[in-house]
């Protein structure tokens, strides 16, 4: 269970970045986080994983309070999916950036191997595991992103701009792979079409506040809503 | 510029990796004390493959024609700090060393010190001396500047001092020096310019990304004159004491250094000494030296076995390589 | 800029070999590394006059190049920028020291050229021996081999960052040069009025690429005293591997078996 309540952030005392913002993500749901760019949806991913810390309110994940003493327990619950996955993957192979995580989370060896070779099975890229990461193709390297955050078997999910950089077909994959991986999801992006093929609930960001959240229906059919903020219809919409 | 292997003996190579490994372990000891080390590391990185690739930029020289390049030490150096800078271009230098061929593993040390450590701390030191008092763009300038065309001077005139100790050149130390010396002004210029260019970019863009040494003066590693300074005068003397350590047990090696940097005056005598000379080197590189003496007592003849011992040698390893060669392809083609 | 495309196909190549799955490939690291040491030393160490005894030295990369089915010719680019090098800084020798050894055909052979051939021998043996480790071994395993010599763990870290990152940033050093130069044609370099913001602004980028890399690093538990690499068995292969090699290049290095051999045909 993920709760905001009346979180806002800033760099400095002058912009606000995040302002009073307030959402709750109960456990096994997938949820979209919307809006055009520099919204401000990157932040609040952020803010989830302590990455920044808010500067007013409060986050809980699972009971527990996003604060620097609690980080280390909550990173290992969640998943974050990077946009680019050039950030992501800094090992030299496909194998040793899978094992990363549960590596450094001191687990035998034997238990490394399993997670990391479980992982590698679930997105279903065992056959990449010896190559370097500079011979990938971007829809490969988005799924060996993926399974690097697997092997830490998190309850929770998070993508930043997952489709971006994707063609059609790995686009595809991807969204098959989403609705399969069990857990909480949140994913943010622009790209509709995905959250609507996807999502049970939404959540709209402009400027750094929630302009609406419900169910993924009622939102992204709203067209006035989607274009007053910067978005459209998703295209399987639109054409009807 | 990249020295290789052939260029250095093992007394100079060694004595530059462990001067070279000290200064390194040094940047290590100082990094850990700093409150933002963690972030330190992927920085080290990821900076450190940029000025790779920046390296491969080619920048045209207003008025020349000519292009020049970036080293980079003192780039990396302003946004890292010395100790980060020099830890990073230690990577870059030990990648091109092992995958491109720049250098080579024997060399590094000496690679380390002439184009990392000269950048990295010398610059950084005239950097800060220079910053004292805040920032502004006339003194990035300046000091990009100035650092350049100090640290390559010094990387040059290392260069020249590495390649004489290890004996591998005639070239008098004079004629030598004068040719590295002006070069590298001219390059240190460049350096410094597009240095200074970027560097001025940055502090338009986001100041606070620059090693500003007053600011976190107190809680980042101190980097004081002094320290330099015996830092700098430790390491000479680790490096010529332990030069001239391993080089004495190679009696000819130094003797033969030193006497062409003080000025080689003696090729006349040498010349009518040229029989005793040469047997000085059979003595002292061959083990068996009885061997080559035992039937035959002139040089001439001990060359001349060599000659004949090698052509054979070389032509039977030929004759093999081919044959294996052709059994692989006819390997090959059965395969297919 | 053809050195960018070159650097990246180079990657790619030694990244080939690695997988070519040689009889070397399977080797330990450390004892590979350190053979490439020892070679090195006891090349460099032959003193300039005992052209015998450098050539002797090739014996052993010839050894290896069939044993290992390593063509040396994938090396040739190399050697001739290291060969340009070394003929720069030793051209002075056959000029300087002529001191006549002997005649053959009444030309005479002077010590400064003996010296000077030496020289580029070595220079080429010396980037053909240290091609052979990286063809026959992967950057994990030459940082593994590293971590075995107590190279600090943070070093290590940086170097095989670095490696990871450069084939990302030369791809992104090529697309700014070629945008750059669809709208600047018939320049050879980056005119100095761009300097600035074309170097600056790819910095900029990098120094976010950076922090990113820094918070995925963060996100998933990274501490700097980890070592990440997987562990790699010292076999009996790999000693009587080594054994092999180091008496090898003893007695190639201290015993003239060129002159023996010639001998016998005397």
């Amino acid at each position: 269970m993920i709760k905001v309540e009346n979180v806002s952030f800033s760099y400095d005392k002058k912009n606000t970045i995040i302002s009073n913002i307030n959402f709750s993500i109960n456990d096994g749901e997938t949820v979209g986080l919307i809006g055009a760019n520099g919204a401000g949806k990157s932040t609040i991913l952020k803010l989830l994983v302590g990455l920044e810390l808010n500067t007013q309110g409060e986050i809980t994940i699972d009971d527990l309070k996003v604060q620097k003493d609690n980080l280390t327990k909550i990173r290992q619950k969640i998943g974050y999916v990077f946009q680019d996955p050039d950030n992501q993957l800094f090992m030299p192979t496909v194998y040793e950036d899978v094992a990363f995580a549960p590596k450094n989370y001191k687990f035998s060896p034997e238990e490394v191997h399993k997670r990391t070779i479980e992982s590698l099975q679930k997105v279903g890229i065992e056959e990449l595991k010896d190559k370097p990461i500079f011979q990938l193709s971007g829809g490969q390297k988005k799924l060996v992103t993926i399974a690097t955050v697997l092997s830490m078997e998190p309850d929770i999910l998070i993508f930043d701009e997952p489709t971006i950089a994707l063609d059609p077909k790995n686009r595809r994959k991807f969204i098959y792979l989403v609705q399969a991986l069990k857990g909480t999801k949140i994913i943010a992006s622009h790209d509709l079409d995905l959250i609507y093929d996807t999502c049970s609930k939404v959540i709209l960001i402009a400027n750094g506040k929630i302009i609406a959240q419900g169910q993924t229906k009622t939102i992204l059919e709203d067209k006035d809503l989607l274009e007053n903020n910067g978005l459209e219809l998703p295209l399987s919409l639109s054409k009807r | 510029m990249h020295m290789s292997d052939a260029l250095v003996s093992p007394a100079v190579g060694t004595t530059m990796l462990i001067a070279s490994g000290l200064a390194a372990a040094y940047s290590i000891k100082k990094i850990k004390q700093e409150d933002d080390f963690k972030k330190k590391i992927p920085t080290m990185g990821v900076m450190g493959a940029f000025v790779f690739a920046t390296q491969m930029v080619n920048f045209t020289i207003p008025g020349t024609g000519s292009s020049g390049h970036l080293c980079g030490g003192l780039l990396l150096s302003a946004i890292l700090g010395p100790y980060g800078g020099f830890l990073s271009m230690i990577g870059v230098l030990l990648i091109q060393c092992l995958f491109f061929a720049d250098g080579g593993l024997l060399a590094l040390g000496g690679n380390i010190w002439n184009m990392a450590f000269y950048g990295c701390f010398v610059g950084s030191l005239i950097w800060k001396l220079i910053m004292k008092n805040g920032m502004s763009k006339k003194k990035i300038i300046v000091s990009s500047i100035i650092g350049s065309v100090v640290a390559l001077q010094l990387g040059a005139f290392s260069v020249v001092i590495e390649t004489m100790l290890s004996g591998v050149t005639e070239l008098p130390f004079g004629v030598f020096l004068t040719a590295m010396q002006p070069i590298h002004l001219a390059i240190g210029l460049v350096e410094g310019l597009i240095t200074a260019g970027v560097l001025c970019f940055i502090y338009e863009a986001r100041p606070e990304m620059l090693w500003s040494p007053t600011q976190k003066m107190d809680k980042q590693s101190k980097l004081s004159y002094s320290k330099t300074i015996a830092i700098l005068v430790c390491s000479f003397i680790i490096i010529g004491g332990g030069i001239s350590l391993l080089a004495s047990s190679n009696p000819d090696g130094l003797e033969w250094s030193i006497e062409k940097i003080t000025g080689d005056t003696e090729i006349e005598k040498k010349e009518s000494n040229i029989y005793t000379e040469t047997e000085k080197i059979q003595n002292a590189t061959a083990i068996l030296p009885d061997y080559a003496i035992k039937n035959n007592d002139s040089i001439i003849g001990t060359s001349i076995s060599g000659i004949i011992g090698c052509g054979i040698t070389v032509i039977f390893l030929i004759g093999l390589g081919t044959i294996i060669k052709f059994k692989r392809k006819k390997e090959k083609v059965k395969d297919e | 800029m053809n050195k960018i495309e070159n650097a990246i196909y180079q990657i790619d190549m030694f990244d080939k070999q690695i997988n070519q799955k040689s009889i070397f490939n399977q080797l330990h690291p450390l004892f590979k590394l350190l053979l490439t040491f020892l070679y090195l030393i006891l090349l460099t160490s032959i003193n300039p006059y005992d052209i015998f005894t450098t050539i002797a030295m090739g014996i052993y990369l010839f050894i290896i190049s069939i044993v290992g089915n390593l063509p040396i010719k994938n090396c040739k680019k190399q050697l001739k920028v290291v060969l340009l090098l070394l003929i720069i800084v030793g051209i002075a020798n056959p000029i300087i020291d002529r001191r006549v050894i002997t005649y053959i055909n009444n030309i005479p052979i002077t010590t400064g050229m003996i010296s000077f051939i030496t020289l580029l021998i070595k220079g080429s043996f010396a980037l053909i021996n240290t091609y052979f480790l990286i063809a026959t071994t992967s950057i994990e395993s030459i940082c593994y081999a590293l971590k075995m010599l107590h190279l600090p763990n943070m070093l290590i870290i940086v170097f095989m960052l670095i490696y990871r990152y450069i084939t990302v940033f030369l791809k992104q050093v090529e697309d700014i040069w070629t945008a750059y130069s669809m709208r600047a044609p018939k320049q050879k370099g980056v005119h100095y009025t761009a300097w600035k913001s074309l170097i600056g602004s790819f910095m900029l980028r990098s120094i976010d690429r950076a922090q990113n890399v820094y918070e995925s690093m963060e996100l998933r538990g990274f501490s700097p005293d980890m070592f990440l690499l997987e562990k790699r068995k010292i076999n009996v292969r790999s000693v009587s591997y080594f054994t092999i090699g180091v008496m090898l290049l003893l007695i190639l290095r201290f015993i003239p078996i060129f002159n023996m051999i010639g001998y016998i045909f005397i």
